[in-house]
């Protein structure tokens, strides 16, 4: 519904909702997309972006989409694991060795694949978005080696392969709402928590966290997907137009976020919090620790996609 | 059979409500007391609660819990009451049937896709099938109401608005002049 | 359309449909008429109420009317009564800083109304208090509930303005003891107007007889404030916490709960909560619909680019942040206007954690303002009052909040203080 004819004086009217706030560089790269977007097409395609929520939230945006009432959304990508659990491998603990990976793991065969198993649902995912490694931070002690953990309290995001994650360290993972994050670190209703240097910072977690862990163990990234019959109805042209915007406006989201994470590593330094980066051999030991979750969601997940994402460098 | 569906639909949302809330609180002994939180405890519990409220949407309804703007219904005659009441529970039922039917369509699409929930994997299916039966009882409701409105005699609707200057000096007196209280609260008008 | 919507929700109104009927019907059939797809509604009223910090309400209405027919209500105003009830507006100061209390814990408006209304409001009623009066004090006095941290609008704000959110909590005291004082003040006015609290002076033994039956309520506030700065319960957790404390002194101490009173506290608990939450789902809805035409968007661009002077655009938000308050909930105005005023209030040199105490007061009005203001809702829920009784009694407040209002507006430094002295 709602979509123009190519050759009436109607433009096509393209709402991207998303869940974060117009600052951050998804937000940015979505103003990014509707203003190449609608440059390339000569106006012919109208993008409107609404960001912070504001018109669906995280656990009514993929509904939206595939009912088509909007036609664009850029979620999590832990929010996919619902229609296909393959998509945990981002919470998979130190499987990616390096940025550089992630992006060939998305960009790559294995990456296209995943995207690929959405197509049933009426969902294509056309690229990926970028957020960052996450880093753990806690109120307690620095955070070196596995033992380190035994005892401590995360708030974690919903998903079963980080409680496992946390259990595997002999630590607890609670599920506390985001915005009563900021308050249950405050009171020490939970020690600790897991997240993007980027987020730790602009959430404001440095008031209440004093160790921060460098350990990039995991990811949080964004796919950025689009309602399927829409998408495959637009005129040729216009498509084409439309995938080129996407191209560009996914190099600066990717740009952006990488380098406003490496800025806010800086801020928390500033803000006084301690830091420890792991060290391989650190590192190492926390791989034997969690292998019990590798054998756990290794089938779920497919051994295919594990070890091809390991591969990568 | 009224009766008892009604009770019947009052028990379940009630249990559901009073499960949920204990789970919250088993959470937070569980997290505090014991150092083992559950990560699965904050999602299911919600959806108990929120099962438990949206059943009972149908009892607060009979219950004439839910808010209504009197403005003009205090001002017109007993027949114009008639009418409003009436036709106020019919546009109510036309909404819960509509309501059922996009349910309906939301659970079956659920239910293709296969899409589970975040945190323990239930399936959101049944997690949205609370959606239609809150239509249904609540249709069911709305109708009830309707047919007792279309019954209601014009005598009893001619003192339907007590003016609430009179009510509250009625209630005050009234409490004033009871000295034995205890236990009275038990027996609230809802349950008539 | 937007007309349609407004017209028709009116009309709905007018014809004494309940309101989460009006709002959810009207957005339907205008939706209907924009080839929405349909599937989406029920998903959104859900997706709506699928919030932890929502639970709050529920758990707290439990424990309020667990409070008010298991003894401990009774006993903990009967103290209050024996206590004060000789001083003008005694009780209805109670009120007051109760609420101010509540609100230093809860970060909820609506939660700090149902827990402190469903004890103090039969109190009030029964010490001689007017019940429309008791009704719009619970109401307004419960609004501070966002404004004295913690608060859950001002760690939205935060987060769409990258604010320290420890800074924000701090800038909300001194406006919030502002308005706690302003009204403590009309209260003893209005006391010494009407006679209220003229009761017979209880002597020092009656007292502290009272005292000592009332200690386990009084009790519960300390429970609930140690449980969240220990660490044990979140303040959505709290709620819980709170209920089951009473549940087990009403069972063990009083005596006064038996299976028969605990099948009607459930019962009342589940009316009470599901009216509450049905009107939040269809609110959300008409939301929807709003943002989807980008209605409230347009407004606020509208403003940004028409005004240039600083006062006049802090007229106009407010205005704005007033009318859209009275259909729509805060935490969406928050999320929908704050990305858009943001620049400009840097441009004109407005202290954005200022703005903050601003659109906060503004979302206190917005719970106290017909037709859609959830204190409302929740204040006629537990006294069992029609909406009209609670908005004649809360007119008085609005005004009275409005010139607070003004007080933080041209007054920047009652929000910034703090954050400046207070490293
Ligand atoms: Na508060
Ligand atoms: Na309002």
């Amino acid at each position: 519904a709602g979509q123009g004819d190519a050759n009436s004086g109607e433009p096509i009217v393209i709402k991207f909702s998303h869940v974060t706030t117009p600052d951050s560089p998804k937000g940015q790269a979505a103003e990014k997309f509707k203003e190449l977007a609608e440059q390339k097409t000569n106006g012919r395609v109208k993008v409107e972006v609404f960001p912070s929520g504001q018109l669906y939230g995280d656990k009514e945006e993929l509904e939206a989409l595939q009912a088509g009432n909007v036609q664009m959304i850029a979620p999590s990508v832990t929010k996919l694991v619902g229609l296909n659990p393959a998509f945990q491998i981002v919470d998979m603990p130190f499987l990616f060795n390096s940025r550089e990976a992630v992006l060939k793991f998305w960009d790559g065969e294995l990456g296209q694949k995943l995207m690929k198993s959405l197509e049933p649902h009426g969902i294509l995912g056309l690229a990926m978005w970028e957020n960052g490694f996450k880093q753990f931070t806690n109120s307690k002690r620095p955070l070196k080696r596995p033992e380190d953990f035994k005892g401590l309290k995360f708030r974690t995001q919903a998903g079963k392969v980080l409680e496992a994650q946390f259990k595997a360290l002999g630590a607890g993972a609670a599920t506390i709402p985001f915005n009563e994050t900021y308050v249950a670190l405050q009171q020490g209703t939970v020690d600790g928590q897991e997240n993007t240097f980027n987020n730790i910072d602009t959430q404001r977690y440095a008031e209440v966290q004093k160790y921060l862990t460098v350990s990039n163990h995991g990811r949080l990234d964004y796919v950025v997907l689009v309602n399927k019959s829409f998408w495959e109805g637009l005129p040729e042209d216009i498509r084409k137009a439309l995938e080129e915007a996407l191209k560009e406006a996914t190099e600066f989201e990717r740009q952006l976020a990488y380098e406003l994470d490496q800025k806010s590593f800086e801020n928390l330094k500033k803000a006084g919090m301690e830091v420890y980066e792991l060290t391989e051999e650190d590192k190492e030991a926390f791989r034997k620790a969690l292998e019990p979750v590798y054998a756990e969601f290794a089938d779920v997940i497919g051994k295919e996609f594990i070890d091809g994402a390991r591969a990568l460098k | 059979m009224r009766r008892w569906l009604s009770r019947a639909e009052e028990a379940v949302a009630g249990t559901l409500l009073v499960v949920g809330l204990g789970l919250c609180l088993y959470g937070v002994v569980m997290r505090y007391f014991v150092n083992q939180p559950q990560a699965w405890v904050e999602e299911v519990y919600k959806y108990c609660v929120i099962w438990g409220v949206l059943i009972g949407g149908a009892a607060a309804l009979r219950h004439k819990k839910h808010i209504a703007v009197d403005v003009l219904y205090a001002v017109l005659p007993a027949r114009g009451k008639k009418t409003v009441n009436v036709l106020a529970n019919v546009i109510g039922l036309v909404f819960s049937v509509l309501f059922l039917v996009f349910s309906l369509q939301l659970v079956l699409q659920k239910y293709g896709s296969g899409q589970v929930s975040m945190d323990v994997g239930i399936p959101l299916w049944i997690v949205y099938l609370v959606l239609p039966l809150t239509g249904l009882l609540l249709a069911r409701q709305f109708a009830e109401n309707a047919v007792a409105a279309w019954r209601q005699s014009l005598d009893e609707l001619k003192h339907d608005i007590v003016p609430q200057e009179a009510k509250e000096a009625l209630a005050h007196e009234r409490r004033e002049t009871s000295p034995a209280r205890k236990g009275e609260n038990a027996c609230d008008a809802d349950a008539v | 359309m937007t007309l349609t919507l407004f017209s028709l929700f009116a009309l709905l109104m007018l014809l004494r449909v309940p309101i989460f009927v009006c709002l959810a019907l009207a957005t339907i059939v205008v939706l209907w008429q924009q080839g929405f797809v349909m599937y989406m509604i029920p998903q959104r009223m859900f997706a709506a109420l699928d919030i932890t910090t929502l639970m709050a309400i529920p758990g707290f209405v439990f424990a309020g009317v667990i409070m008010a027919r298991g003894g401990i209500a009774r006993h903990l105003v009967d103290a209050l009564r024996t206590w004060v009830g000789h001083t003008s507006g005694g009780l209805a100061v109670v009120t007051i800083l109760a609420c101010m209390v509540f609100a230093a814990i809860s970060g909820s408006s609506p939660a700090t109304a149902a827990a402190i209304g469903s004890i103090m409001i039969p109190g009030m009623v029964r010490a001689g208090y007017s019940k429309t009066y008791a009704m719009g004090l619970v109401a307004a006095s419960g609004t501070l509930g966002i404004l004295i941290p913690p608060s859950i609008p001002l760690i939205v704000y935060g987060t769409v303005a990258e604010e320290s959110i420890g800074k924000l909590f701090m800038a909300g005291v001194l406006p919030g003891l502002f308005m706690g004082a302003v009204l403590v003040a009309s209260a003893i006015m209005v006391a010494k107007l009407r006679g209220y609290g003229r009761e017979p002076k209880a002597d020092w033994a009656t007292r502290w007889r009272a005292l000592g039956k009332a200690m386990p309520g009084l009790l519960l506030p300390v429970l609930i404030l140690g449980s969240i700065y220990k660490g044990i319960a979140t303040p959505t957790e709290a709620s819980v916490v709170a209920a089951a404390y009473a549940l087990l002194v009403s069972r063990f101490v009083y005596r006064e709960l038996n299976g028969k009173v605990f099948r009607a506290i459930v019962q009342e608990t589940v009316t009470t909560s599901a009216m509450i939450f049905f009107i939040i789902a269809s609110a959300m809805l008409f939301a929807l619909y709003l943002t989807n035409n980008q209605v409230p968007q347009a407004v606020a661009e509208w403003i940004t680019q028409s005004v240039t002077n600083k006062w006049v655009f802090l007229i106009a938000t407010n205005l704005l942040f007033f009318i859209l308050g009275t259909f729509l909930e805060a935490v969406s105005i928050i999320l929908i206007t704050l990305p858009i005023f943001l620049p400009i209030i840097k441009q004109m040199g407005i202290d954005v954690i200022h703005f903050a105490i601003i659109m906060t007061v503004n979302m206190e009005l917005a719970m106290i303002t017909p037709p859609v203001g959830l204190n409302l809702f929740v204040v006629s829920g537990i006294a069992k009052e029609k909406l009209g009784a609670v908005v004649r009694g809360v007119a008085p407040f609005i005004v009275l909040m409005i010139l607070v209002l003004a007080v933080i507006v041209v007054w920047p430094d009652l929000s910034l203080w703090l954050t400046k002295s207070v490293k």
